[in-house]
């Protein structure tokens, strides 16, 4: 009766033991790996998701009269504001929704006025994007509610920027966290929204002007900084087309791996009031 | 402790697998066998891991396709009746991604990767966009785009890729000739 291992079965066991442990290591790597991709993919979509879904329902629901681009003036950072038809309803202790208000003539009532602006992010030394600091903001989304008084019936541009959320003791909500400010360091290949020399860094609204010569061809160019009520002179053979064009970047630094992730798109929407 | 019982179960189980009735331990056989099971055991899980991937890449691609022809639809909304068609409503747009990269690699490294989808808009009879007469029109915009079957983040790593498709009809109609029939 045979009693241990000879040399040779020794050496097959040691080589199969190692081809198993290479199989597995480079599994548990690969699949580590293919699980961090995939929440970083996961997490940057969403968010972005989100944020783009509240943006087109706020420009959807106002008036295109009523918006203002920023860089513009005073206010240094991207942003944009709108009159609102809209009223938050509180269904719950937690629940609260926006609805959609009307006055007696069967008009929209403007009660408000909302705005986006990229504020800096502050970020504690040591943690995941602290290289970052002071360079990326996040977009910021706040309301300010108007007295009874001051609703008019026309929609109108608020002289209001919307860096001044403090003077309307309105707060704020973050609804996209990591938008490069124009200060950021651009990404290869993923440069900074751009029109007319002004830097809008992740953030940029702009409206969209369609032009048709002679031939019947039909120009799109875009608009930033203005008015679309200025953006027209009477000599101009261009017209505003009635949209606002939407363009976003999204950098997100993963918890889980401390990589880098970003996510740059763009969507156009129609101020249909 | 052995017992006159568990020798005949051993004997039992060793007929049942064919052993040497004084083998002790696994032969190599068994042992290969092993390995096999465990390694198809794992490759599943892998090729599993790689569907889930495939799946997070196809739903940011789906999502975005529907912002798009949620833009498109407020492009066709905005447009007047019977006015020409604006050239980039039939193109091409670009989603640009950056995926688990490092930090400082990141400035300086081609970590980018540009995911396209084209836009097509088609017309029942054209008068939408003056090319015919008439005061009502379909329009269907058709979004397309590059996608693999399984694993991989982005339509050009390997696989078979092939285009996915959405489509959003819309019907519109001349309001100003309604008003005029009014």
């Amino acid at each position: 009766m045979k009693k241990g291992f000879s040399l040779t079965e020794l050496i097959i066991y040691m080589l199969m033991s190692m081809i198993m442990l290479g199989i597995i290591t480079v599994v548990f790597v690969s699949v580590s790996d293919s699980y961090k991709k995939t929440m970083s993919t996961f997490d940057v979509q969403r968010e972005v998701e989100a944020a783009a879904d509240q943006i087109r329902r706020d420009l959807n629901q106002s008036s295109l009269n009523s918006i203002v681009v920023y860089p513009s003036g005073s206010e240094r950072n991207p942003g944009v504001s709108m009159i609102s038809p809209c009223q938050e309803e509180t269904f719950s202790k937690t629940t609260t929704s926006d609805s959609f208000v009307m006055t007696q003539n069967g008009g929209p009532r403007w009660g408000r006025y909302v705005f986006y602006t990229v504020l800096p992010r502050e970020t504690k030394s040591g943690e995941q994007g602290s290289q970052y600091q002071g360079r990326m903001g996040n977009l910021v989304r706040w309301v300010w509610e108007l007295d009874d008084k001051d609703i008019s019936p026309y929609p109108s541009p608020t002289n209001v920027l919307p860096s001044q959320f403090s003077t309307k003791r309105a707060p704020f909500s973050i609804i996209l966290r990591g938008v490069p400010l124009p200060t950021s360091p651009e990404l290869q290949g993923l440069p900074h929204f751009k029109t007319n020399g002004v830097d809008y860094g992740g953030f940029q609204v702009a409206f969209v002007r369609q032009s048709c010569d002679k031939t019947g061809k039909v120009t799109s160019e875009y608009l930033t900084g203005v008015n679309p009520s200025k953006a027209v002179s009477p000599t101009d053979t261009g017209n505003v087309s009635e949209l606002v064009q939407v363009n976003i970047t999204n950098i997100y630094i993963s918890e889980l791996s401390g990589k880098l992730s970003a996510y740059s798109f763009s969507f156009t929407s129609y101020p249909k009031n | 402790m052995k017992t006159p019982e568990t020798d005949i179960k051993a004997g039992f189980f060793r007929k049942r697998l064919r052993l040497a009735p004084n083998s002790k331990g696994i032969s190599i056989i068994e042992l290969v066998i092993a390995c096999l099971v465990i390694v198809t055991g794992i490759l599943t899980l892998v090729s599993c891991y790689g569907l889930f991937t495939a799946f997070s890449a196809k739903s940011r691609n789906r999502v975005y396709a529907e912002i798009m022809a949620k833009s498109m639809i407020d492009r066709i909304r905005a447009h007047t009746y019977g006015d020409p068609e604006p050239f980039n409503w039939n193109g091409n747009t670009t989603i640009t991604l950056v995926s688990e990269v490092p930090v400082a690699k990141a400035l300086a490294a081609k970590s980018v990767t540009y995911e396209n989808f084209e836009q097509s808009v088609a017309y029942a009879n054209g008068s939408f966009v003056g090319k015919a007469k008439g005061n009502y029109d379909t329009v269907t915009v058709t979004i397309r785009w590059m996608e693999r079957k399984a694993g991989g983040q982005y339509a050009g790593q390997g696989g078979n890729p092939q285009y996915t498709t959405l489509k959003a009809v819309v019907e519109v109609r001349n309001s100003i000739a309604d008003q005029q029939l009014k």
